[in-house]
C-alpha cells in the first residue's frame, strides 16, 4: 500500500502479469472528517488495490489523513473541480500502469465493500466501465424529491441518446478499465462530468453498464449541492450533453499525451 | 459657443483618440500584449474616423441603418465591436483555464513522483 510498492510494482510489472493491478481513485476536496474511514473501509474491501487520494486543493487535514491511511496523495494546487481531479487520477493510473481505475467518493456514500463486485463485473471483459447504480434496485437509499426528479429527467434523456438504459448517470462510484481511463486522461469534463462523460463514453464506443449498489448518507463535511447550484447543475449538464453531440466523434487512443511529456522532459 | 450638436461631435473624438493613445502607450511599456490591443485599437480606430469624417461616414453609416439621429449609431458601432473584445476576453480565459489545469495536474503528478524518489534515496537534509 505505500508508495514505495507502488514503484516495485511498476517495475516488475512485466514478471507478474497474472494479478490484475487496481488503483481506487479517491476525490477529496475538504473531507477531513470521512476521508480516513473510506480509506480504512477500501483497504479491507480490496487488500491488492492501491489507493490515490486527489486533494483537489483543500485547506483541512485531508492530505494528511490520507497520507497516515498509506494512500498515495495527488495534490493539486488549487481547486480545479471534481472532474479534473478525476482526470489527474486517471493521469496517474495511466502513467503507473494499472488495470482497472475505481472511482469512490471521499464523503463516504459509496460502500467500498461493493467495490468486489464492480470489479468482478469488469473483469468479466464484457463492459470498460461498470457504473453503481442507486435506483436499479431499492435498497431503502431517500433522495430529495427535487434531485431525484434531476436524476430522472438526466437518465431519461441520456438512455433515449445512448440507447441504452441509465438509471444514476450521476453515480460517482464506478470501475473502468485500461481502455476507458486512457481514454478520461486525455478528455474528461472538469466539472459535474459523471452523466455527460456517458455520453462521451458511447460516442467514442466505450461499453458500459450499471449494477445495483447501496449508497448511504454522507458521513461528515458538507454536500456541494444548493438550491441554486442544482439548477446550474441541470443546465450546464444538459447544456455539455447537447453540445458533445455536435462535436467530432471523440477516438480512443492507445497513448497519452502527457505521459509522453512525462518521459520525454 | 458650442451647440449641443457640436458637444457631442468632440466628445465622440477625443474620448476614443484618448483611449487610442492609452492603449499603444501600454502595448509601448509592454503592459498589454500587441494580440490583445489589436480589437481595442480597431474599436477606437473606427470610432475616431466616425467622429473625424461625421457628414460622409458616420450619417451614411446611420441612414443605412435607419437611425435618425447619426451619434446613436456611433453607439451602435461601439458597442458591437466592443462585445468582441468582450467575447475574446472569454476565449482567451477560456485557454488560460485549460492551461492552468493542465500544469495543476502535471504538478499533482511530478510532486508525488518527487517525493516516491525521495523515500527511495532518502530525504536529502
Amino acid at each position: 500500500m505505500s508508495q514505495q510498492v507502488t514503484v516495485t510494482q511498476t517495475t516488475t510489472r512485466e514478471e507478474t502479469p497474472l494479478k490484475p493491478r487496481v488503483l481506487v481513485i479517491i476525490p477529496a476536496y475538504n473531507e477531513e472528517d470521512s476521508l480516513g474511514r473510506v480509506i480504512r473501509q477500501v483497504h479491507e474491501a480490496v487488500p491488492e488495490a492501491d489507493v490515490a487520494v486527489v486533494n483537489d486543493g483543500s485547506g483541512d487535514a485531508t492530505p494528511e489523513i490520507a497520507e497516515g491511511y498509506g494512500a498515495t496523495v495527488l495534490s493539486l494546487p488549487c481547486n480545479l473541480g471534481i472532474g479534473s481531479a478525476m482526470q489527474t487520477g486517471f493521469m496517474f493510473a495511466h502513467e503507473r500502469g494499472y488495470d482497472y481505475a475505481v472511482q469512490v467518493d471521499g464523503d463516504g456514500q459509496h460502500d467500498p465493500e461493493e467495490i468486489p463486485e464492480l470489479l468482478a463485473v469488469i473483469q468479466s471483459g464484457d463492459a470498460d466501465v461498470v457504473v453503481g447504480s442507486r435506483y436499479i434496485e431499492d435498497r431503502g437509499y431517500i433522495t430529495p424529491r427535487v434531485r431525484r426528479l434531476g436524476i430522472v429527467i438526466l437518465a431519461n434523456l441520456i438512455s433515449l441518446i445512448v440507447r441504452q438504459r441509465f438509471t444514476d448517470p450521476t453515480s460517482g462510484f464506478r470501475v473502468l478499465n485500461r481502455r476507458a481511463f486512457y481514454f478520461c486522461a486525455n478528455d474528461y469534463p472538469f466539472d459535474y462530468p459523471e452523466p455527460e462523460s456517458i455520453v462521451t463514453f458511447w460516442r467514442a464506443g466505450i461499453r458500459m453498464c450499471e449494477i445495483p449498489v447501496t449508497m448511504n448518507p454522507r458521513y461528515g463535511g458538507q454536500s456541494s449541492i444548493t438550491p441554486l447550484r442544482s439548477g446550474y447543475y441541470m443546465v450546464k449538464v444538459i447544456m455539455s450533453i447537447v453540445i458533445n453531440l455536435l462535436r467530432q466523434r471523440p477516438k480512443v487512443v492507445g497513448e497519452v499525451s502527457h505521459v509522453q511529456q512525462l518521459r520525454e522532459g | 459657443m458650442f451647440s449641443n450638436y457640436e458637444k457631442v461631435e468632440l466628445v465622440m473624438l477625443v474620448v476614443p483618440a484618448a483611449l487610442f493613445a492609452v492603449v499603444v502607450e501600454l502595448v509601448r511599456r509592454r503592459r498589454l500584449r500587441e494580440d490583445y490591443s489589436l480589437l481595442w485599437l480597431v474599436t477606437f480606430g473606427v470610432l475616431v474616423l466616425f467622429a473625424v469624417f461625421p457628414n460622409s461616414l458616420l450619417d451614411g453609416l446611420a441612414d443605412l441603418m435607419g437611425i435618425f439621429y447619426p451619434p446613436a449609431a456611433l453607439f451602435v458601432v461601439g458597442f458591437g465591436l466592443m462585445l468582441l473584445v468582450l467575447l475574446q476576453f472569454s476565449l482567451v480565459i477560456t485557454r488560460l483555464a485549460q492551461q492552468n489545469k493542465q500544469s495543476a495536474q502535471r504538478i499533482a503528478l511530478l510532486s508525488a513522483r518527487v517525493r516516491e524518489l525521495e523515500q527511495q534515496i532518502g530525504t536529502p537534509e
